[in-house]
């Protein structure tokens, strides 16, 4: 063999290999956090999803039910505030593309996806926690519609712009009004608002860092209201995990479990619905 | 621009633009906050609060009692990020590789996947992975190992006492960017024309050959995702804290635990509230990753835009 076809067998050998280096780890996070996890909801059975942790002297390790009703909660309230604000800004963008506030909206929305979480969690202190002196559950939810915004913006406007220009032309021709024309393009575009929101609420869910003050955290009542703290599946798993409590360690994995679980599904669900947009 | 066109038109240009200032209000409100409250500690302790090393709470202010000094958190993010990108740069080149190049086309959609399925998982999880597993095994097969044969070189010099080091922090950082470097990459190398790869073909050339002089021409691309995957690792915060060790350490070995500037601002920012300045320091942390979000970001894109065909 000449050393040029050497050379391409070593290269071709070496991406290969270097590429499974690559994926392998998230085969293998998700072994061993339904290896840890599992065993712990099976060792709490239906207590897991319905009581709060127990003590950390308590043979059994208890539930994460106010971890769960706090994602969910937050997760939605945090929908209800962005989703409105983001589709908005992505149907302006996409209507007046040449207007400046258009430009300065998507730097702002480019900057709003690099910058660090946990500035955003530190805007929100600053802004609602340090002026009320308390952590809240709507902190919480305002930190998170943050993390959602850019996101949502992002694929509603690329949803919007996708609308076929010859849809539009048909429509101004019927003499639509700019209103009815944008309401018709969110409508058969729905599947790709959809998809901007399921991002966004991935995205809000699997969250730590926005939470860590501004929620902060609750862990002996189910649910507080929305003006005391709250806790949350990622909130619950990270300072779990730091703990040298056993049964709060274990209650760590268990969550852990159920968020895996819980991204994979809005992940594979989020596939369908866009394998489905077609024209 | 004023909108032409009707007075209907006007109407909805108003009541959309309400929402989308909202948008640019959020990013000034933050940029606003962190340099507001980080300006009472510049006040105080100056510039030295991000070159100093000395972290040091206390009732009474800096600079008699209390010293804030940001230097050992700016260093382990610095260091953390840099292992994180050089790994991740090679295994991101090596994917795209693959996935646009080796693999048949029923693998490189199950590879695609793959990535994409990273890109998304709560960073939380990788932070769980990476304190129960990634560090102790990397403290046993890598640090260990490293440390007894070739202490006498700076980065491995010091032994490594546990698995939460920074070493670990940046291969898990690493683990975490690749599928953002690869989708920078990836987006680039698509977009060389055809007809340059065939003309490629045609020469004869191998595999290899060919996708050396393909990189050679997405090489500014391959700056940017650096720089954006750069931005990422140092503002990564979660994932982070659980592996870095979150103690104050500076120096060129990596086999030590540190803080990252995040990481800091996660641990000790609800105390920081009962010492005056301390809250000040960690917004100037805030601040500063801020600005190197910033800085790194606006190069990155710059590079990006210098990929023409």
């Amino acid at each position: 063999m000449d050393t040029r076809r050497l050379k391409d067998k070593i290269f071709t050998i070496t991406v290969i290999a270097l590429s499974i280096v690559a994926i392998a780890p998230v085969f293998h996070i998700i072994i061993y956090v339904s290896y840890r996890g599992l065993p712990v909801i099976v060792e709490s059975g239906l207590e897991f999803f319905t009581s709060i942790p127990n003590a950390v002297t308590d043979p059994k390790p208890g539930g994460i039910a106010q971890a769960i009703i706090g994602t969910l909660y937050l997760t939605a309230t945090a929908s209800i505030i962005a989703v409105p604000i983001a589709t908005l800004a992505a149907v302006f963008s996409s209507e007046f593309p040449r207007s400046r506030l258009t430009h300065v909206v998507r730097a702002a929305s480019r900057s709003l996806l690099e910058v660090a979480t946990i500035i955003v969690g530190m805007l929100v202190f600053a802004l609602l926690v340090l002026p009320t002196g308390r952590f809240t559950a709507v902190a919480g939810s305002v930190a998170l519609a943050i993390v959602m915004i850019p996101y949502v913006y992002t694929y509603v406007e690329l949803a919007m712009l996708s609308v076929p220009r010859t849809y539009v032309d048909a429509a101004y021709s019927l003499g639509m009004s700019r209103a009815l024309v944008i309401y018709h393009k969110l409508r058969i575009m729905r599947r790709g608002v959809v998809r901007g929101l399921m991002i966004g609420v991935t995205k809000a869910m699997g969250e730590t860092a926005p939470l860590l003050f501004t929620a902060f955290g609750a862990r002996n009542v189910l649910f507080g209201g929305p003006l005391e703290p709250i806790d949350a599946l990622p909130l619950m798993i990270f300072q779990f995990i730091q703990t040298g409590y056993d049964n709060w360690i274990k209650l760590a994995w268990g969550g852990a479990f159920i968020l895996l679980i819980s991204y994979l599904t809005l992940f594979i669900v989020t596939r369908v619905l866009v394998k489905e947009v077609k024209y | 621009m004023r909108p032409k066109g009707s007075r209907h038109d006007f109407i909805v240009f108003y009541s959309l633009a309400a929402p989308t200032s909202i948008v640019v209000l959020i990013l000034l409100l933050m940029l606003a906050t962190q340099l507001g409250l980080s300006l009472p500690v510049f006040g105080v302790q100056g510039l030295s609060t991000l070159t100093t090393t000395i972290w040091r709470p206390s009732y009474t202010p800096p600079p008699d009692g209390a010293w804030y000094g940001l230097l050992p958190a700016i260093w382990g993010t610095m260091t953390s990020a840099v292992i994180a990108v050089f790994l991740a740069t090679i295994l991101s080149l090596s994917l795209v590789v693959v996935i646009e190049e080796v693999a048949s086309r029923r693998f490189r959609e199950v590879f695609s996947t793959i990535v994409d399925l990273m890109a998304g998982m709560p960073t939380v999880i990788f932070g769980v992975w990476g304190l129960a597993f990634l560090g102790p095994t990397l403290e046993k097969w890598i640090m260990d190992p490293l440390h007894s044969h070739l202490s006498f070189i700076p980065l491995f010099s010091c032994e490594p006492l546990s698995g939460a080091t920074v070493f670990t922090a940046g291969i898990l950082l690493s683990v975490m960017i690749v599928p953002f470097m690869v989708a920078i990459i990836q987006e680039s190398y698509r977009a060389i024309p055809m007809t340059l790869k065939e003309a490629a073909w045609s020469l004869g050339m191998t595999r290899y050959e060919y996708v050396k002089l393909n990189i050679n021409m997405i090489k500014p691309a391959i700056a940017s995702a650096l720089l954006l995957g750069f931005g990422r690792a140092s503002s990564e915060t979660a994932a982070v804290t659980l592996v870095v060790g979150n103690s104050f350490n500076i120096g060129y070995c990596i086999f030590q635990p540190a803080y990252t500037i995040s990481s800091l601002i996660a641990n000790q920012f609800t105390e920081a509230q009962d010492f005056p300045y301390m809250m000040n320091a960690l917004f100037a942390g805030g601040l500063t990753l801020l600005v190197i979000g910033i800085i790194v970001n606006s190069i990155g894109i710059i590079y990006l835009r210098r990929v023409r065909f």
